[in-house]
C-alpha cells in the first residue's frame, strides 16, 4: 500500500463524516466562484464592449459606475493630441424603460466608429442625426418585446425601432442606441457627454499618448479601455464585497475542515503511536495530515467549482439577470478557487498534523 | 403612509446633518426635518409597481414640485408609461391653513376638479390614494417620541403623530426617523383602531446631488387588502428652474400629445 493509499483510505474510514467536510467547504468554494464570477463578468461585460467598438481609451470623470456628465466640447481638445485618430463623445444613461427597470441607453455622435461596431441584424440603422429612432441591442430587444415598426418611450419621449442590432459583446446587445442630442435633451444635458472613447492612430505609443492625455485633462480620469473597467471603483468594490462574503464562507469551512481532522486524529491516537513505533517519523505524520486535509479540500474545491459554475450558469437565465450581465466563467477563476481549496487544506491541517506528530508513542499504545 | 407622505418627507425634509440628537424631543424631530426643506423645484422620476396577488403593472411617472410665491407648493403627477395611459395627470396644490386644491386631468377626457370626497380615490388605479399625498403628518402638532428601533441601516426614533382632529383619517401616524440622515426608513398609518392599514418601508436610502437623503425604493402595502405598490425612484433632480406655464393646463394637456416620433 503506497503512502497515497493509505492516506486516502484514512478519509474513506469514516465516509459519511468525509462527504459532509467536502459539502460544507465545497459550498464555501461554490460561492466563491459564483459571487467573483458575478464581480469579473461586470468588468468582464464593459471590456468586451470596449473591444467590439475599438476603443483604445476611455476618458470619463468620476470612477463609479455612473459617470458624471462634462461637457461635450472636451472632445475637441482630445482630438489635437498627437496619436490620437479619432474621438467622439459617448453619452451612456442607464434609466427604467417601460417594463423593464434598468437598462442602459447609449447615445453617440452621429457619424462616430461608434456606430460601425453593430452589426445590423434586422432593420437599419437611423438614417441620419434628426431621425426620432433608436435601434435595439438584440438582448434589448427582447428584454423589451419589441420588434421593426414599435415605439419605445425612454422617459418622456416615443422613439421609433428602426433596427436590431448586434453589438459584439454583452453590454452592447443589451443597450438602447440613439443619436446623442436626442438622449441629451430627453436627459435636459444639451450639451454634456460622460464618455469620450478615443482610437489611437496605428503608429501611435498608447502609454504616450495615455501620458499625454492625462497631463491635458487634470480632474478627468484617462484609462485604456481595460484598466477603465478594472480599476472603476463601483467594480472594485463590487468585487472586494464578494472576497468578503466568499472569505467568510471559507472561514467556515476552514473551521469544519480542521474540526473533522482533529476528530480523526484523536480516534487514531493509538494507531498513530502504533505508525512512529514502527519508525514512521513526524515529518511524514505531518504530510500525511496535511494530505488527507489538502485532499478533502481538492474533492471539494472540485465539487465547489462545478456547484459555482452551475450556479452561474441558473443566474444567467433568471429574469433577474438574464440580459442585464454576464457572469464570468473562466479557467482562471477555477484555478483560482482550486488555490484556494488547497490553501484552506494545508491551513486547516497543520494544526492538527503538528499536535499528531508530536504523539508520544508508548502513552499511545497505552490508550 | 404613503407616496404623499413620504414625498413629503423625502422631498421636503430630509436633509439636516449629522447632529446628536439625543434628548431631542418629538418636536423638535419634526422641526429639524421641516426645517431642511429644500428650496425651489425638483424633478423625480418613479417606477410605480402595482402587485394584486399573482397580477403585476407597471406605470412610469413624474413628479414635478415646486414652491407657489405664497408659501404653497404646486405639485404635478404625471404618467409617462404605458403609452396608452401617457399624460394622465393629478395636480396638487396645498397652502399652510387653506384647503387643498386638486384636479386630475386625463386625455381625451379633459380636467376634473377634485373635492374632499375624492380623497380617498385611487392614484393611478395604484394602492396610493389621493389623500396619502396630502396629508402631511409634519404639520400635525401632536407629536410624541415612543421608542427607538433600528430599520434596515437607520437608527430611528419612533415619533408617534396624532391628528388634530378625533375621528379623522387617518387617526394616528407612525414613523421610524434616521436619527442622523432625517429620512423616514418606516411609517405606519392608522385609520382608527391600533392596528395599522398601511405601511410605507424602505427599502435603501440614498443621497442625491443636492445632499438630501432620500428613500430610492420603497414599498406602500395596504394591510386590509393585502396589496402592495413599490415605488423606485430612477432620477431626480433638485434645484431645478420651472417656467411659469410649466404646471398650466395647456402644457399638461399637451404633454399627453407628446412630441411625437417625426
Amino acid at each position: 500500500m503506497t503512502f497515497l493509499d493509505f492516506t486516502l483510505k484514512n478519509l474513506l474510514r469514516r465516509p459519511i463524516r468525509t462527504i459532509l467536510t467536502v459539502m460544507g467547504i465545497g459550498v464555501g468554494i461554490g460561492a466563491v466562484v459564483a459571487l467573483l464570477g458575478l464581480a469579473r463578468g461586470l468588468s468582464q461585460s464593459w471590456n468586451d464592449a470596449y473591444k467590439a467598438r475599438g476603443t483604445d481609451i476611455v476618458v470619463r470623470k468620476g470612477s463609479g459606475l455612473q459617470a458624471q456628465p462634462f461637457d461635450d466640447k472636451l472632445v475637441e481638445s482630445v482630438r489635437k493630441t498627437p496619436g490620437v485618430d479619432i474621438a467622439t463623445n459617448l453619452l451612456v444613461e442607464t434609466l427604467s424603460i417601460e417594463e423593464v427597470p434598468l437598462m442602459i441607453i447609449s447615445g453617440r455622435e452621429w457619424g462616430s466608429y461608434l456606430w460601425d461596431s453593430l452589426k445590423v441584424v434586422q432593420g437599419r440603422l437611423p438614417n441620419g442625426p434628426d431621425e426620432k429612432a433608436v435601434v435595439l441591442g438584440t438582448l434589448a430587444a427582447e428584454a423589451l418585446k419589441k420588434k421593426l415598426g414599435d415605439t419605445v418611450m425612454i422617459e418622456t419621449e416615443e422613439f421609433a425601432v428602426v433596427g436590431v442590432v448586434d453589438g459584439k459583446a454583452f453590454v452592447e446587445n443589451g443597450s438602447i442606441f440613439l443619436n446623442a442630442p436626442h438622449l441629451q435633451r430627453i436627459m435636459q444635458k444639451e450639451n454634456r457627454t460622460n464618455f469620450i472613447n478615443i482610437r489611437l492612430a496605428k503608429s501611435a505609443d498608447p502609454q504616450a499618448v495615455l501620458k499625454q492625455l492625462k497631463q491635458e485633462l487634470a480632474g478627468y480620469r484617462v484609462d485604456t479601455a481595460h484598466d477603465d473597467t478594472s480599476t472603476n471603483d463601483g467594480v472594485k468594490t463590487f468585487e472586494a464585497m464578494n472576497w468578503g462574503t466568499s472569505a467568510i464562507a471559507l472561514l467556515v469551512g476552514t473551521f469544519g475542515v480542521m474540526n473533522t481532522m482533529f476528530m480523526s486524529v484523536f480516534e487514531r491516537t493509538r494507531e498513530i503511536g502504533i505508525l512512529i513505533a514502527l519508525g514512521w517519523r513526524q515529518a511524514r505524520i505531518l504530510r500525511m495530515i496535511v494530505f488527507e486535509s489538502v485532499a478533502l479540500c481538492v474533492g471539494a474545491g472540485v465539487i465547489g467549482i462545478l456547484f459555482g459554475i452551475g450556479l452561474l450558469k441558473v443566474l444567467a437565465v433568471t429574469p433577474w439577470m438574464s440580459g442585464k450581465l454576464e457572469p464570468y466563467i473562466g479557467w482562471d477563476l477555477s484555478a483560482e478557487a482550486m488555490l484556494l481549496a488547497v490553501g484552506v487544506g494545508l491551513l486547516s491541517g497543520i494544526l492538527p498534523a503538528l499536535r499528531c506528530s508530536k504523539i508520544n508513542p508508548s502513552a499511545a499504545l497505552l490508550q | 403612509m404613503r407616496l404623499g407622505i413620504f414625498l413629503t418627507t423625502i422631498v421636503c425634509a430630509l436633509s439636516v446633518h449629522a447632529e446628536d440628537t439625543k434628548g431631542w424631543s418629538a418636536s423638535q424631530f419634526i422641526a429639524a426635518m421641516k426645517e431642511a426643506k429644500p428650496k425651489g423645484g425638483t424633478l423625480i422620476r418613479v417606477r410605480i409597481e402595482q402587485r394584486n396577488g399573482g397580477e403585476k403593472s407597471t406605470i412610469l411617472a413624474q413628479i414635478k414640485r415646486h414652491d407657489m410665491g405664497d408659501g404653497g407648493t404646486e405639485q404635478l403627477y404625471q404618467i409617462t408609461y404605458p403609452k396608452d395611459r401617457k399624460g394622465e395627470a393629478l395636480v396638487l396644490v396645498t397652502k399652510p391653513g387653506a384647503p387643498f386644491s386638486a384636479k386630475t386631468f386625463i386625455p381625451g377626457k379633459g380636467f376634473t376638479a377634485l373635492t374632499a370626497a375624492d380623497k380617498r380615490s385611487p392614484l393611478f388605479g395604484t394602492d396610493l390614494t389621493v389623500e396619502d399625498l396630502l396629508v402631511d403628518f409634519l404639520d400635525w402638532n401632536k407629536h410624541e417620541i415612543v421608542g427607538g428601533e433600528k430599520v434596515r441601516s437607520g437608527e430611528c426614533t419612533i415619533i408617534e403623530s396624532n391628528a388634530p382632529k378625533t375621528g379623522s383619517f387617518p387617526s394616528k401616524v407612525k414613523s421610524w426617523i434616521d436619527n442622523t440622515r432625517f429620512v423616514a426608513w418606516r411609517i405606519q398609518v392608522f385609520d382608527g383602531g391600533n392596528q395599522p392599514a398601511r405601511e410605507v418601508e424602505a427599502e435603501d436610502v440614498v443621497r442625491t446631488s443636492g445632499g438630501h437623503w432620500v428613500p430610492r425604493t420603497f414599498s406602500v402595502t395596504n394591510l386590509a387588502k393585502g396589496t402592495k405598490t413599490t415605488v423606485a425612484g430612477t432620477g431626480s433632480d433638485e434645484d431645478k428652474q420651472y417656467a411659469e406655464n410649466d404646471f398650466s393646463e395647456a402644457t399638461i394637456a399637451a404633454f399627453a400629445q407628446g412630441p411625437g416620433i417625426k
